[in-house]
């Protein structure tokens, strides 16, 4: 995802003179390529990421379409007020773009837990908050933000991730159909981030007759569409890299009781959230070992 | 920059008898807190709107939002908008909210939540600068604000890229809670500009003609110029007063005060 984040921008910045890459001091190996290519609009701005926010929002005021690109919880929580206030509340031109998302950079340490900033950033009007799938998401985001002119931010996982064949359309705001098990309708998991691959090769081996639906943009959704199509399913399973508090769980969940009022429905299906329960991981560890100290893997009980 | 207006007394301390009148006013009909540290910065902005401003090549970044009277009532003085509009202050919709909004014609940024601005006016700055325009950026901070470090993280950015930013201190010297020296020791202030590789001069933050300057004699290069102040200036009640900082003019006080703004500024015009 990170590569074909800096590699597609590195594209866009080709034929866009206004897009501009700004990095806190990370990006070692990963931003050289855009900064080769696009030298007089690339800058690190240093360790400092609440001057960075609020600078990007300057950027922006002359015209850039600003990329701010860091790790985790430093491009978001650490200057999340600038954010607010700077960037959304002037509707400035800039996306930020976090790598690590989730426990991808599991043995760093909590420091380096990226698990709380969709719920923040979501929160924040005016922001477009993202969690691509696989590196096809990835692209399809960058389309929409390097032509949008308001605030975005965009999870991304680490490098190395898989592409998921069946996702081939892209429409924002809407559910993408990642994997089909049946025509029954009965169960349907929903997914966002590097997560959303786990589920998709755990269906795929267990043949599971569930369908899985990447739903990448958590804001703004077509809400409509959404609650038209989960309402068909009997049993919707939500699984996040992230705190049940405030992410995708609960978006579906607004969505899904918030249109059964004004529905003519009778039942809405049941909703299982799989996240993380209001809790830090503090011991060392790979992404999927703390995933599964986390519980995110209980997802397979309903394969 | 350099400006190409003369000073004269008589330009400047017609504004600033202007201003200040509609800071305490405005406070006191309102019952509206903040006097204090408007009426400091007050003698700053007179100076730079008579002579330094220009639309195309100069912006100002006023990053002490809860000081907004002042900045509203230059704005207004200077025709950004009719002054009269002003008399809406933080009524229940308005424009003109107790902290400075960008929805208010001749604002640049909404400010509030101290720390901000310096770090925006840095991107605008170093957005211009690569585009090789002479614009220059002045960004007005209060000393409490000091306080935030996104500020110091702002002073590295612009020392280090060069920026052709004017960074002013109002010093009054009282912050919410206190003296800055008993609160957060900013001393020696100078000697930390200038350990950042930034020219730093301190002047007297109520004289025009040191404001015209210290604002006359930059180059392209960063600078900051730290306003020795008075908090409430010129007010003889309510001077370098804490309490200035929260409670609006009575209306004894308000006729006062008045008074002392007349006398303090007729002075110079006369001369």
């Amino acid at each position: 995802m990170r590569d074909t984040f800096v590699t597609n921008l590195a594209k866009l910045a080709q034929n866009d003179e206004k897009i501009f890459l700004v990095c806190g001091d990370l990006g070692f190996n990963v931003l050289e390529e855009f900064a080769d290519l696009h030298p007089t609009r690339f800058l690190n701005g240093g360790i400092s990421e609440q001057n960075i926010a609020g600078l990007c929002a300057g950027l922006s005021r002359e015209g850039y379409t600003v990329y701010f690109y860091s790790i985790g919880n430093f491009p978001t929580l650490r200057c999340m007020e600038q954010i607010r206030y700077d960037i959304a509340y002037h509707n400035a031109n800039v996306n930020i773009v976090a790598v690590g998302g989730g426990y991808a950079y599991g043995s760093l340490g909590t420091s380096h837990h990226a698990t709380e900033e969709i719920g923040m950033l979501r929160m924040i009007p005016n922001m477009m908050v993202t969690s691509p799938s696989d590196p096809s998401e990835v692209k399809n985001i960058l389309d929409i933000t390097s032509k949008s002119t308001s605030p975005s931010y965009m999870r991304l996982n680490r490098s190395g991730e898989e592409t998921i064949n069946y996702l081939n359309t892209f429409s924002l705001g809407e559910l993408h159909l990642a994997y089909s098990g049946s025509r029954q309708k009965n169960k349907a998991f929903i997914s966002n981030g590097a997560i959303c691959f786990e589920v998709y090769k755990d269906l795929v081996a267990s043949k599971s007759s569930a369908d899985l639906f990447s739903l990448p943009i958590v804001k703004p959704l077509e809400e409509e569409s959404i609650f038209t199509q989960l309402a068909q399913y009997n049993e919707i399973i939500v699984v996040e890299e992230h705190q049940l508090n405030g992410g995708l769980g609960s978006t579906i969940q607004g969505i899904i009781c918030d249109h059964f009022v004004i529905s003519d429905s009778n039942s809405i299906p049941k909703i299982h959230r799989i996240g993380i329960q209001d809790s830090f991981q503090s011991l060392a560890g790979s992404q999927d070992f703390l995933r599964e100290k986390a519980g995110l893997f209980n997802y397979r009980n309903y394969l | 920059m350099t400006t190409q207006k003369k000073f004269s007394y008589k330009s400047s301390a017609d504004a600033a008898l202007n201003i200040a009148s509609k800071v305490i006013e405005l406070c006191a009909v309102k019952k509206a807190a903040h006097m204090g540290g408007a009426l400091s910065i007050t003698d700053f902005l007179s100076v730079y709107y008579s002579f330094f401003h220009s639309h195309d090549s100069s912006s100002l970044f006023y990053s002490k939002g809860h000081a907004c009277t002042a900045l509203y009532a230059a704005l207004g003085h200077f025709g950004f908008f009719d002054l009269k509009d002003l008399d809406s202050y933080s009524d229940n919709g308005s424009i003109f909210t107790s902290h400075v909004s960008h929805h208010v014609p001749g604002v640049e940024l909404s400010t509030g939540s101290l720390g901000h601005a310096l770090s925006v006016a840095s991107g605008v700055s170093y957005a211009k600068k690569i585009a090789g325009s002479n614009h220059r950026c002045f960004i007005v901070l209060s000393d409490g604000e000091l306080d935030e470090g996104s500020n110091w993280e702002a002073l590295l950015f612009i020392a280090h890229h060069k920026l052709p930013c004017t960074v002013v201190i109002d010093y009054n010297k009282l912050q919410s809670f206190g003296r800055t020296n008993e609160v957060l020791n900013l001393e020696p202030l100078q000697d930390k500009f200038e350990a950042f590789n930034l020219k730093c001069q301190v002047i007297n933050g109520h004289d025009h003609l040191e404001i015209f300057n210290a604002l006359n004699s930059f180059s392209d290069n960063p600078q900051v110029i730290v306003l020795n102040t008075i908090k409430a200036h010129p007010l003889k009640y309510a001077m370098n007063s804490l309490e200035s900082h929260y409670y609006p003019p009575s209306s004894d006080q308000l006729v006062e005060g008045l008074k002392d703004i007349k006398e303090h500024y007729e002075r110079h015009i006369c001369n």
